[in-house]
């Protein structure tokens, strides 16, 4: 219990100021006839997991196109590319499998 | 003051209340702190000169803008004097070059942190060492704000898999006095009158006794130890290796005629690795030597200069220290700018 006699500290907060406003993505609704990308960087066992889900989107739910995204490992990719993904996709997941 | 623009949490005047404070909502390393004031805040930003909001840069993966004020607060926490805050502010702007990769390193499941080696006449005016607050705090208060302004939460955002003591604090000065070549900064262009610190994407300290008075006998070992194909270099081809030679094999080395490029060269050689060596399966990420014939060599990394060799630690002649590189990332440098009086 904190009493009126008890001496008090005020300390900076050392956080950031959150000024960048977080982008929430529209929700896609049915996957039937979508256009669902994903984004592989570089892990060959997604390779191998994107193509199982690939068929699963396209088999089970009805999902138009399932394009296979490469990006470089450990680093951003170009923003021109997500863009494009972007442009050419109802929606994406970046795919890691490790 | 107002024009700190300070958000403020007020706990009781204990130092055990303040630092479980901080460490429950989640401000620390884990470590005890130094709570920062407007008074110590203003002390740091006061040495530099700098205005409160002047943006030092973005820190991923939050993509924050780092003002001054809030490298302040974090520098005043890491237990910085404001004398190491140039320092501080030099590391950042090294840290968030495009070619150190930060946002890599933040987030990656690999065990990397910046391993930050200072040089020039800084060192004595911060009386740098080994044990000494300022190798401590400097390199502590960098990753206090990766933390803090770039949101990279251990086992949340930070993926790195062991983690890595060096994701605490690594900062140390070249011993420059004993280096009988040129010290880091110098090959790197700058003047030797320039203060400057270098951030590497290290991977931890493997240590190298390598108790041979032929320093050929030296380079070979030495080689045998960076010869390792689990590291990143050898996975992605690229990344600066980081050699911390003490001063005693330094000066044995250019004794027997050694130049510190022979010495890169020999260890780019030696480094390398026969496909064959490697075992023939896949591995289940892209690595450089997964397509290669049998007899093809694999690298260390890219190319000779990519190797850096320091000078520092205890004068004997016997141990090494070798900081294998993230490989993802290129070394960065930025000038200490000092303040004139």
């Amino acid at each position: 219990m904190v009493t009126s006699t008890m001496q008090m500290i005020e300390y900076l907060v050392p956080t950031g100021l959150k000024a960048k406003k977080k982008v929430l993505v529209p929700p896609v609704g049915t996957l039937k006839g979508k256009r669902i990308a994903f984004v592989n960087n570089g892990w060959t066992s997604f390779t191998k997991i994107g193509g199982y889900l690939t068929s699963e989107l396209k088999d089970r739910y009805g999902v138009a196109n399932v394009p296979m995204y490469q990006i470089p490992p450990s680093v951003a990719p170009d923003p021109k590319l997500l863009d494009r993904i972007a442009a050419e996709s109802d929606a994406a997941v970046v795919g890691l499998a490790n | 003051m107002s024009d700190l623009k300070l958000r403020k949490i007020e706990v009781l005047y204990d130092f055990r209340a303040v630092f479980t404070d901080m460490y429950r909502r989640g401000f620390t390393d884990g470590l005890p702190v130094i709570p920062a004031t407007e008074t110590t805040v203003r002390e740091m930003l006061d040495y530099v000169e700098l205005p409160p909001d002047e943006v030092l840069g973005i820190i991923p993966p939050d993509d924050e803008p780092l003002t001054a004020t809030q490298a302040a607060i974090n520098s005043v926490m890491a237990g910085c004097l404001p004398e190491y805050f140039p320092v501080v502010i030099a590391a950042v702007k090294a840290v968030t070059a495009p070619e150190f990769n930060l946002l890599g390193i933040q987030t990656t499941t690999n065990p990397v942190a910046p391993v930050l080696v200072v040089n020039g006449p800084v060192r004595e005016l911060l009386d740098m060492g080994p044990g000494r607050r300022a190798n401590a705090t400097i390199g502590r208060a960098v990753n206090l704000i990766l933390l803090n302004i770039g949101g990279n939460t251990p086992g949340e955002v930070d993926k790195s898999i062991h983690g890595m003591p060096g994701k605490f604090t690594f900062c140390f000065g070249e011993l420059e006095e004993e280096n009988p070549w040129e010290p880091l900064h110098v090959e790197h262009g700058f003047g030797r009158e320039k203060s400057i610190v270098t951030a590497f994407g290290g991977q931890g300290t493997q240590n190298i006794i390598a108790a041979y008075h032929d320093m050929d006998n030296v380079a070979h070992m030495l080689a045998d130890a960076m010869r390792c194909y689990g590291n990143n270099t050898y996975h992605v081809g690229h990344g600066n290796p980081l050699i911390v030679l003490n001063p005693g094999h330094a000066r044995l080395f250019a004794e027997q005629g050694w130049s510190k490029k022979r010495l890169k060269e020999v260890l780019f050689e030696r480094t390398k690795l026969r496909r064959s060596y490697i075992p023939d399966e896949r591995m289940f990420l892209e690595t450089t030597w997964n397509d290669y014939a049998p007899d093809k060599m694999c690298d260390l990394c890219a190319k000779v200069d990519d190797i850096n060799i320091v000078v520092a630690g205890g004068p004997e002649a016997y141990h090494i220290c070798y900081i294998p590189s993230f490989g993802h990332t290129a070394l960065s440098t930025a000038e200490i700018i000092l303040p004139k009086n």
